[in-house]
């Protein structure tokens, strides 16, 4: 096995034991440094990438909305790349977890999941749209 | 040169920076994070990018977000303030990579006078004198050692600090390992590199800086003198130009000995060499800061140069607009921080929402703010809330207008206190009106406080 082999396998074996999902890992091989960064929690509004949150919700039974909103600026696609179909499509069942976005920052591709399951309802940007940090990208109707 | 400007920094330095770009002609691109989502330069600019949240290293210090701003809005510059990434040579570097124009040095030169036992050694190589210390980053027991050989009082320094911060004044060799480890752990958390140097300590000094600015065109210009005696802990409270009751020569060979230092170092753009003045009127060097400062309006007043629009110019490949037979220096300028902190309580800072600002005016005072009625102190940054300069044919004069526009501002809000009567102390104590202050007089006004 070359360095770099031997390196992604030590790292898959490391990314198997961590307790919970980091939000970036930054490995250097000289002189073997590695950085992890957890999700913060500890600072207000600080999401990690996977961000949902509650719109103002209706209090007359409705249907109980949240938005995916963007972690970071950058340039939002609906898709993988040019022409793939779309991660997700208005009235689209999705469970929390799932891909429904891609943002491109700085050359770096960063998957834009859910933290909710529902419906999508609307997606609010078109693709390959600039965003700014804390940007609604999709509403999505909750579950239950 | 440019024709657009993104402003990676907030609070009163943001927005006095897009005012000037505004004078030039110059699109301005503000950037800012969810707590200063209402701060001025957000209107202000032509453009504003929401880049992150609260916490500095996901906005303020977040470079792939400042230049995926830059980007999004077609920015051409970016003028890094000071604080934040005005001094990281990485951010300078990615942003040449990515086709930005960074308004300051070359990444090499601010890397080169980043690391503090480093331009140290170059200075001296240069002929400028320093404290006797040491020429690189130390270990324990050489520092130890040579602290010993050098007698005490020594500061520990950190190599990666600057700005005041990471230093530490060790009175005996009881205390030295102690505070070695301490100065080493300070380090280490606030800058990711615990190398430390050291120097002997100089009690009672003059904390005096030369303003240089260099341009591509071979132009090495000084523009005087800063005393900034006036500390508290090693941050600048009170600054003035000239520097009161130095020897006649004194500021003039500083400055020669700065502009021959820039000179051999090929120093571009504006910058600060750092001296200390002991008691017996020897200058010693102490740093280089790479940025425009906090303090430069002092400058900006006995000169009539808005050293904005020279940084802007010199990174833009112009050369400096005047040169040095063009500058006189005119006056006395004075410049006192109102900082959102208690010193009764320690100077703790004060956040919260200001229900009265009203900032003082009239003849030969400027105030340099982003604070308005309404305005929310975020509790996040730093406490720094208004800059207020006043100018005067002489010093006497200086110091009037000064202390009635500090009469005259008014700043209140549930929680909020000031250093405003802290300053009015400072300002009107006979040892500054006489101009025999040192870096001892905040500390000596503390304690006579609390005998009070």
């Amino acid at each position: 096995m070359n360095d770099a082999e031997n390196l992604a396998h030590q790292l898959v074996t490391l990314l198997r034991q961590l307790p919970e999902t980091p939000t970036r890992i930054r490995v250097q091989q000289g002189s073997n440094s590695l950085e992890v960064e957890w999700p913060d929690t500890a600072t207000g509004p600080a999401r990690p990438a996977p961000a949902t949150e509650a719109l103002d919700a209706p209090d007359d039974g409705a249907e109980r909305m949240e938005c995916v909103r963007a972690p970071m600026i950058g340039t939002f696609y609906r898709a993988a790349k040019p022409g793939a179909p779309p991660f997700v499509e208005e009235g689209a069942e999705v469970v929390a977890g799932q891909q429904v976005g891609v943002i491109e920052s700085m050359k770096l591709m960063t998957p834009i999941e859910t933290k909710c399951s529902g419906i999508v309802r609307r997606i609010l940007v078109p693709d390959a749209t600039s965003v700014e940090y804390d940007h609604p990208l999709i509403e999505i109707a909750m579950e239950g | 040169m440019f024709n657009s400007v993104l402003i990676a920094n907030r609070g009163e330095i943001a927005l006095r920076i897009a005012r000037t770009c505004r004078e030039m002609g110059l699109r301005t691109i503000a950037v800012y994070s969810t707590p200063d989502r209402d701060s001025p330069v957000v209107r202000f600019a032509d453009e504003a990018v929401h880049i992150g949240p609260a916490a500095i290293r996901h906005s303020y210090l977040n470079i792939p977000a400042i230049i995926e701003a830059g980007k999004a809005t077609g920015a051409e510059a970016i003028h890094p303030g000071y604080g934040f990434l005005s001094e990281d040579p990485d951010f300078a570097e990615i942003c040449e990579m990515e086709g930005l124009t960074f308004i300051g040095p070359p990444p090499g030169l601010i890397a080169q006078f980043g690391d503090k036992a480093e331009a140290r050694k170059l200075m001296a190589e240069a002929g400028l004198p320093v404290l006797p210390g040491s020429e690189r980053a130390l270990e324990s027991t050489e520092a130890r050692e040579l602290a010993d050989a050098i007698g005490f009082p020594v500061i520990l320094k950190a190599c990666a600090g600057g700005g005041g911060r990471g230093l530490s004044v060790v009175h005996s060799l009881r205390d030295f390992p102690q505070a070695y480890r301490n100065a080493r752990a300070t380090a280490n958390a606030a800058f990711n590199d615990g190398r430390v140097y050291l120097e002997r300590f100089v009690e009672n000094a003059r904390h005096i800086e030369i303003q240089v600015l260099c341009d591509n065109h071979g132009n090495v210009l000084h523009l005087g003198e800063r005393d900034c005696s006036v500390q508290r802990r090693h941050q600048k409270l009170v600054e003035e130009t000239p520097a009161p009751g130095l020897a006649p020569d004194l500021a003039g060979r500083m400055a020669a000995g700065a502009m021959e230092a820039a000179r051999r170092l090929g120093y571009r753009g504006l910058g600060t060499f750092e001296f200390l003045v002991d008691e017996l009127g020897r200058f010693y060097f102490m740093e280089i800061n790479c940025r425009i400062q906090v303090e430069h309006p002092v400058t900006e007043m006995v000169t009539g140069l808005d050293l904005v629009r020279e940084q802007i110019r010199v990174a833009g490949g112009l050369p400096a607009s005047v040169s040095q037979s063009d500058i006189s220096l005119r006056g006395v300028a004075i410049e006192c921080r109102l900082n959102a902190e208690d010193p009764e309580k320690g100077f703790t800072p004060t956040p919260g929402t200001l229900t009265e600002f009203v900032p003082p005016a009239g003849p030969f005072i400027r105030t340099d703010s982003h604070a308005t009625t309404g305005y929310t102190i975020p509790a996040e940054y730093d406490s720094l809330l208004a800059k207020i300069v006043s100018w005067g044919p002489d010093r006497q004069q200086a110091l009037n207008r000064m202390t009635r526009a500090l009469g005259e501002l008014r700043v209140s809000g549930p929680g909020i206190r000031t250093t405003l009567t802290f300053i009015e102390e400072v300002i009107t104590h006979p040892a500054y009106q006489d101009g025999k202050h040192t870096t001892a007089l905040v500390q000596k006004l503390i304690s006579e406080r609390k005998e009070r």
